[in-house]
Formats: structure tokens, sequence, C-alpha cells
């Protein structure tokens, strides 16, 4: 069991309140940090990728309870090289934020930033249906954060729109797993493969009903087309958001 | 005990989604909160109803308990959707001071031009 596997997860969440509480007045000294930050996670993520290359699947139990009953990170190539995709894209945005000055405008745009990365991170390490809620809605409220960047009229209402939007999201992602809990009884997702696959007939239809929920909840936060029409307004004010749709 | 939980449920979420769908800042502030208590409910009824039994597992005698799993999932849920909404209010109270109006919808017919302004004037 490597403890890279949480490094990820670990590094922006340390680096992030270090930057709001430390460095929230000097803006080179922020950016510093969070280019540094930004740099080691895309170092790390190459390694993970590396240690995933041969096809094994790597799972890091956190307090090392047994899998059914703890939560575990999984490492397997598709997460691996999603934390790479991440890591690459948080480089580009933050050039892009830092050479356009956008990054100045508001106080946090650095803690908010890594916030998010380590919500990313998570979400696609963790082996968990309701630890992807929990990574997922701290990567939303990071992203509330920058959404609303700068301010101004147009910038808020767009941002009360996006925030409403993804309340609504929520509650549908927690009736899902509410609905695949009570059918299954897990909520670790290899776990819930093998326990779908054994589930007798009568109950197919619940778990219809979850996978048809989380469709949909997935469809809102990634803007698929029924339901997108949230996205231009929110665009329109921020650019970054295409990173904020990647996990779904 | 099962048609009283899920009538609760039923009726919060009817409630919560008429006042979303109002779409002014108070009415939706609300209807949000009304459906995180909807759900919060329905999570804790997704462990199966069961009255006095203790959410733990007796190593010896009767193994007579309620799952403790949704509670700990519901007790999450709680904390994450209060947060948010102490965000939203937050957010609602700031786009309402900027805006002079509650609404939710952007149809106002200058947004681009008030957009582009405050581009260039950046």
């Amino acid at each position: 069991m490597s403890h890279w596997i949480i490094a990820p997860v670990i590094l922006p969440a340390l680096l992030a309140p270090i930057i709001a509480f430390v460095m929230r007045h000097d803006i080179s000294l922020a950016r510093a940090a969070s280019f540094a930050g930004t740099i080691a996670l895309a170092a790390i993520t190459v390694g993970l990728l590396i240690m995933s290359a041969d096809g094994s699947t790597h799972v890091y139990t956190l307090g090392n309870w047994p899998a059914p009953f703890g939560i575990v990170l999984v490492l397997d190539r598709l997460s691996a090289i999603m934390l790479l995709l991440t890591a690459a894209l948080a480089l580009i945005v933050l050039l892009h934020a830092t050479a356009t000055g956008w990054d100045n405008r508001g106080r946090h745009f650095h803690a908010l930033f890594q916030f998010q990365i380590m919500g990313i991170c998570g979400a696609f390490l963790t082996g968990d249906a309701f630890n992807l809620f929990v990574f997922f809605e701290v990567l939303l409220i990071a992203s509330y954060g920058l959404m609303i960047h700068g301010g101004g009229r147009v910038r808020l209402q767009a941002g009360l729109q996006y925030v409403v939007m993804n309340l609504a999201g929520s509650t549908l992602f927690l009736f899902a797993l509410g609905t695949l809990y009570a059918a299954t009884g897990t909520l670790n997702i290899a776990d819930l493969a093998l326990k779908v696959r054994e589930l007798p007939v009568e109950d197919a239809a619940l778990i219809r009903v979850a996978a048809i929920l989380l469709m949909v909840v997935f469809a809102i936060k990634a803007a698929l087309f029924p339901v997108q029409f949230w996205l231009p307004a929110t665009t329109r004010t921020r650019r970054r958001l295409w990173l904020r749709c990647l996990p779904s | 005990m099962e048609i009283v939980v899920a009538s609760s449920v039923g009726v919060l979420t009817a409630g919560g989604v008429y006042l979303v769908l109002r779409l002014r800042a108070f009415p939706v502030i609300l209807g949000l909160a009304l459906m995180s208590y909807a759900v919060n409910v329905f999570l804790f009824a997704t462990g199966r109803l069961a009255i006095n039994a203790p959410p733990v597992l007796q190593l010896y005698g009767e193994a007579t308990y309620s799952d403790p799993l949704p509670q700990a999932l519901v007790l999450t849920a709680i904390v994450i959707s209060f947060g948010m909404t102490a965000v939203l209010v937050m957010v609602a109270l700031g786009a309402y001071l900027e805006a002079d109006h509650d609404q939710i919808n952007m149809d106002s017919p200058n947004t681009d031009e008030d957009m582009s302004n405050k581009e260039t004037g950046a």
C-alpha cells in the first residue's frame, strides 16, 4: 500500500489554507506557492501513472479499515490518467489566470483554486460513492467562490443561478445514493458492481431509478444536452468552467 | 411508521420543488432547505426503519440494532447542506444588492452590453 496515492488530495488540502492565511496579502508569493504546488502535483501524478502503468489496481484503505466498511481510494490506469490530465489542465489554467492578472481581481483565487484541485483529485481517486458526493461538494464550493471571483452584477447573478442549479443537483445525487444503499446495502463502488449482479429481479427497478437519477445528476453538472440551460450565462462570466466540468 | 416517513419525504420534496420553481431568491433558498430536509429523512430511512434499536452491534446477546451507516451519512449530508445553504444565502444577498431585484432568471436585455463594459473597464 503506497501512501503516494493520497498525496494528490493531501497536497492541495495543506497548501490551500497556507495560501489563504499566510500569503493572502502578497499575490506574487501566493502565485509562486500555487505554481509550486501544481507542478509538484503534476510530478506526483506522473509517478502514480507509472505506478499503475502495468494495469494493476492499487487500493488505499483510509484509516486501515477493511474494504467494504471503510472508505477506500482506488488508483488504476483510468484514474491515474485523469489525475495527470487534471494537473496538466490546472497548470495551463493557472498560467492563464496569472498571465492575464485574473487572480488579482479578488482576494482568494489561489486558495480556492487549490481547494478545487483537491476536490477534483479526490473525486477521481475515491472508491466510495458517498465519498464521491463529498468530494464533489468540495470542488463545487470552491467553484462557487471562483465563479463569483471578482464580483460584479452579472457575475453574481450568474453565480446565484449556478449555485441553485448545483444545490438542486446535489439533492438528486443524495436521493440516488440513498436508493442505491437501500437496494444493495453498500456504497463501495467495487462492492456495488458485485452486489448489483446478484440482486433479486424484484429490486432491479430500484437500481434502475438510482442509475437514472445519477445520470440526470451528472448530466446537470456537466451540462449535457437536455439540461445545459444554465451553462451559457455561467461560461460567459467564467472561462475556467471546463476544469469544473471535468469530473462529470 | 412507514407511511409517516414516506409521506413526510413526499410532502417536503413537493413543497421544496414548488418553492424552487418560484425563481425568487428567498423562496428558492427555503425550497432548497426543504429539499435537503427531505433528502435527510430519506437517507435516514434507507437503513430500514427500526424503533428503539441502538446503532451499535452487541457482541453478546440479542442482535437488534439499527443500521449505523445511514445515520453517519445523514450527519455528513446535514453538515454539507447547511454549509451550502450559508454560501447560497451569501451569494443571493450579493446578487440582490448588486442587481436590486431577487430574480434568479437572467433575462435582462442589456446583459451583454453590461458584461462587455465590465470586461473593457477592468
